[in-house]
């Protein structure tokens, strides 16, 4: 294994696969900070080019490009309030109020350090999961996936502020929207409206982009000044990092949830990043930290387990040749136009490719992490640009990163009204996560409960280990929000 | 005067040649010349289709006469119906416009389904099939069967067999239910997963031990992970050749002769020729007939071209059988035009038998 791993760093950082890898880091920041593009256009775009390259050079293209997006996504969500990416939708909660109170720098600062931990975490699971790799990917079936998802909605309270009441209403209207489209097992169309774009199901990105990004931009247009609210520019990017560091603890767990979370196919980039910042909210015990107004934990979070997923979602990929995501089908094309099959081949004969992958992983995310914090300073100026200067350049990074979606007028239509019911919600106090949790997890509750109904009948409630654990951790994790809510509210 | 005459008449005839010249220099010119062609592929990138229409994307460039700019697009959604509705209703009508899809699902729904009720509105027998590659599927199944499973016979004998599918309504349940049932096999079904790696991922945790895709699918993921450590074996695959890379695999006549003891017939193995599947090129109606034979032509000699060959047949792991010719394409389609309503009625109610089978409704 030492071998593989040694053969493997002389091959990604000999020449050309270095350069190659440096290329793929550029690209990665470009697909990462542009709303709406992402690792998975990156990879589309990026595989023919890979054809005819030797494997070390593929993995490090690609991965040089796929591992760094999560990293680079920061900058959109932080100064400009649109998420880059899928998986940097919670940074937007505490990095764009941090922006606006002069402390973008600072939010860089703490976000690209955890994403260099998070990534090297997430690459360091992955080496120490290879022995464990089969039991561990084999262990989840229907039931726990159905579990894993109610387990995410019980974060709904920890994501609802001092609002939980609304926040469950909120997440039950949002399991509802869910269930447009096709139902999974039996394919009957429901709340269509006679509209094929509907069929399958409300697309994440425009709801995301019209709850978050849109009320934003309109309230900058009514304040009519800078992003930033306050005319000095606030903590720096130094002090970010020692955020960071002082974190360490939160960073590091967060980088387990997000490698965990990004292992299990089919969850991944669309939650984990709620998953690690309900998990910021609920540890926290600092009675000052405001959450949602600008609390650099609520960025160093979902930052940490976005970078660390990636290391995660490659292990069921490797080991059985099984997607987590558009993304890693992509991969796994890569692999087998090189000839590499998934699975024993991947973790034996070809053991040195799965390290190029994995230092690959961990190179790009030090080398952007270094890259990103040297332009720090000259990106946090964008919060002191006038707002009607920077107003046309969110709107078409908006409605562009929308258009990705499907390349439909739909997708336009449901920007805009997300944008509307994103804008009532935020005046009238109505928590925003909510939804986009609901919207995620509806249509892999619904699959799965299904599946695990019409396989095992309801046997599986009390046969299975791991359902009994996660049904006490969802018991534990509503407890904990329900009394923590109580607290503050006898506090206020 | 006289001079003035001839100078006249010699720009006059001049002129005339031009003008004669010009539609033979036209018709000269190939149809794709500084054109851009866009390629709409209806699934998601990544996907299978994704997958082989970019291999073909890559290749078409160098047997397209004209040496066109070559794009190609994504419109996934509404399980294809979107990428087909927008290129009947929306697409340029001037060949610069085709899909590359897998669109036999939206053939069998206008044919032998319901196509309001999937909001299908484009009329697919307008839609100009240009080439058809045929998509051949095998089926798979574990060998830690209740007793195990060591031949084709000990099917019939499974306690436990429990196939996976993707949805009652799809293509791929209804194909493998009608074989089973064709050839008397008992078993449970279970369905609603969501693309061939969540089938793969069920089947290795053995929550479902029969699984089936395409011949990538099996050759390049089930094979060397399960069938080449002796934890499952090839059943059957949709083609009436004999393909020794899935032995000991038989094509699906043969499977249900051989365990049912006679050849299949009736409406069940109508259901499942129709059920065929392909990877098409598709041009929106009133496309001009010189863009159909210009493509129809580079595929006949992209089909021939041994660096596509090695390269199709390193992804999809068998060569393509392209039907490139207005004859071989009609019989592709057979099954759909000459389903008719009494099988229209048959597929409908097998629907919602296997609705009711997989135990939602």
């Amino acid at each position: 294994m030492l071998e593989a791993a040694h053969q493997a760093l002389l091959g990604i950082l000999s020449w050309p696969a270095f350069g190659y890898l440096l290329l793929g880091v550029g690209l990665g920041v470009f697909f990462g900070m542009v709303p709406g593009l992402s690792g998975l256009s990156g990879m589309a775009i990026l595989l023919p080019f890979t054809f005819d390259l030797g494997p070390y050079e593929a993995m490090a293209l690609l991965m040089g490009m796929y591992a760094i997006t999560s990293t680079a996504d920061t900058i959109s969500s932080v100064l400009l309030g649109v998420p880059g990416t899928a998986g940097s939708q919670a940074t937007i909660m505490d990095g764009y109020p941090l922006a606006k109170k002069g402390e973008a720098a600072r939010a860089f600062g703490a976000a690209y350090t955890v994403s260099a931990f998070g990534g090297v975490v997430g690459a360091v699971l992955l080496v120490l999961s290879i022995p464990i790799l089969s039991p561990l990917v084999l262990s989840f079936g229907a039931p726990e996936f159905f579990l894993l998802g109610v387990l995410g909605m019980a974060m709904v309270g920890a994501l609802s502020g001092n609002a939980p009441a609304k926040g469950i209403l909120v997440g039950l209207f949002a399991l509802q929207l869910s269930m447009m489209g096709y139902s999974p097992q039996d394919g009957i169309p429901r709340y269509w409206f006679n509209t094929p774009y509907l069929l399958e199901g409300l697309p994440i990105v425009p709801c995301v982009l019209g709850l978050f990004s849109l009320p934003e931009v309109v309230e900058l247009a009514v304040r009519r000044g800078t992003l930033a609210e306050v005319p000095e520019m606030g903590k720096g990017m130094w002090d970010g990092v020692r955020d960071a560091l002082r974190n360490w603890w939160l960073a590091l767990r967060c980088a387990v949830i997000g490698a965990y979370v990004g292992f299990i196919p089919g969850l991944g980039a669309s939650i984990v990043d709620w998953v690690a910042y309900g998990h910021a909210v609920q540890s926290n015990k600092d009675p000052e930290a405001e959450f949602g107004k600008g609390e650099i934990r609520g960025v160093i979070a979902p930052e940490s387990a976005n970078n660390a997923m990636k290391g995660g979602s490659l292990i069921p990929t490797i080991a059985f040749g099984v997607p987590g995501s558009a993304t890693m089908a992509i991969l796994l094309g890569a692999f087998l136009i090189h000839g590499i099959y998934p699975g024993p081949e991947l973790l034996s004969t070809r053991l040195d490719v799965t390290f190029s992958v994995i230092w690959a992983l961990v190179i790009a995310n030090i080398i952007t992490a270094v890259v990103l914090m040297g332009c720090t300073n000259q990106l946090a100026k964008v919060t002191t640009i006038r707002g009607s200067l920077i107003i046309p350049i969110i709107l078409v990074l908006v409605f562009m990163g929308s258009w990705m979606a499907t390349q439909d007028l739909g997708d336009w239509v449901v920007l805009v009204s997300a944008g509307a019911l994103g804008y009532l919600m935020k005046r009238w106090g109505w928590p925003r996560p909510p939804i986009a949790l609901g919207i995620v997890l509806g249509p892999i509750m619904e699959r799965y409960l299904d599946i695990a109904v019409s396989r095992y009948g309801w046997s599986w409630v009390w046969q299975r280990p791991i359902v009994i654990i996660l049904i006490l951790v969802t018991l534990a994790t509503v407890f904990y929000a329900t009394r923590s809510q109580s607290r503050q509210q006898q506090a206020e | 005067m006289k001079s003035t005459l001839h100078v006249l008449s010699t720009c006059a005839v001049l002129v005339l040649a031009l003008l004669l010249a010009t539609p033979a220099m036209a018709a000269d010119k190939p149809f794709y010349q500084g054109k851009t062609l866009r390629l709409v592929i209806d699934f998601s990138a990544g996907g299978p289709t994704d997958i082989e229409c970019r291999i073909y994307a890559r290749h078409l460039k160098k047997h397209l006469k004209g040496d066109p700019t070559i794009v190609v697009m994504s419109k996934p959604g509404g399980g294809g119906t979107l990428a087909m509705n927008w290129i009947y209703e929306r697409a340029r009508r001037n060949g610069t416009v085709m899909g590359c899809q897998t669109a036999s699902g939206r053939y069998q729904e206008w044919f032998v389904g319901d196509p309001k009720s999937v909001g299908l509105r484009a009329n697919m027998e307008e839609i100009i099939p240009v080439m058809f590659t045929p998509v051949v599927s095998v089926g798979v199944v574990s060998t830690k069967l209740d007793p195990p499973y060591k031949q084709l016979g000990d099917l019939k004998k499974a306690k436990n067999l429990t196939v996976g599918g993707f949805r009652a309504d799809s293509s791929k349940d209804l194909k493998f239910r009608a074989l089973f049932d064709l050839a008397s096999v008992k078993y449970k079904y279970v369905t609603g997963y969501q693309g061939s790696a969540g089938l793969l991922s069920a089947f290795l945790r053995d929550e479902i031990n029969y699984v089936d895709g395409s011949t990538p699918f099996y050759l390049t993921r089930v094979k060397p992970i399960a069938v080449d450590k002796g934890e499952a074996s090839p059943l059957w695959y949709g083609s009436d050749e004999n393909i020794p890379a899935i032995a000991p695999g038989v094509p699906a006549r043969d499977f249900v002769k051989q365990l049912s003891g006679k050849d299949p017939e009736g409406p069940l193995w109508q259901l499942f020729q129709i059920l065929s599947s392909y990877r098409q090129i598709l041009a929106p109606p009133g496309v001009p007939q010189a863009a159909v034979d210009a493509m129809r032509t580079a595929f006949a000699s992209m089909s021939k071209d041994p660096e596509f060959l090695a390269e199709y047949k390193k992804t999809v792991g068998i060569e393509p059988q392209m039907l490139t010719t207005p004859k071989g394409i009609e019989n592709a389609m057979k099954p759909w035009t000459t389903a008719g309503d009494e099988m229209k009625q048959f597929r409908l109610k097998y629907v919602e038998q296997g609705r009711k089978q997989a135990g939602s409704k």
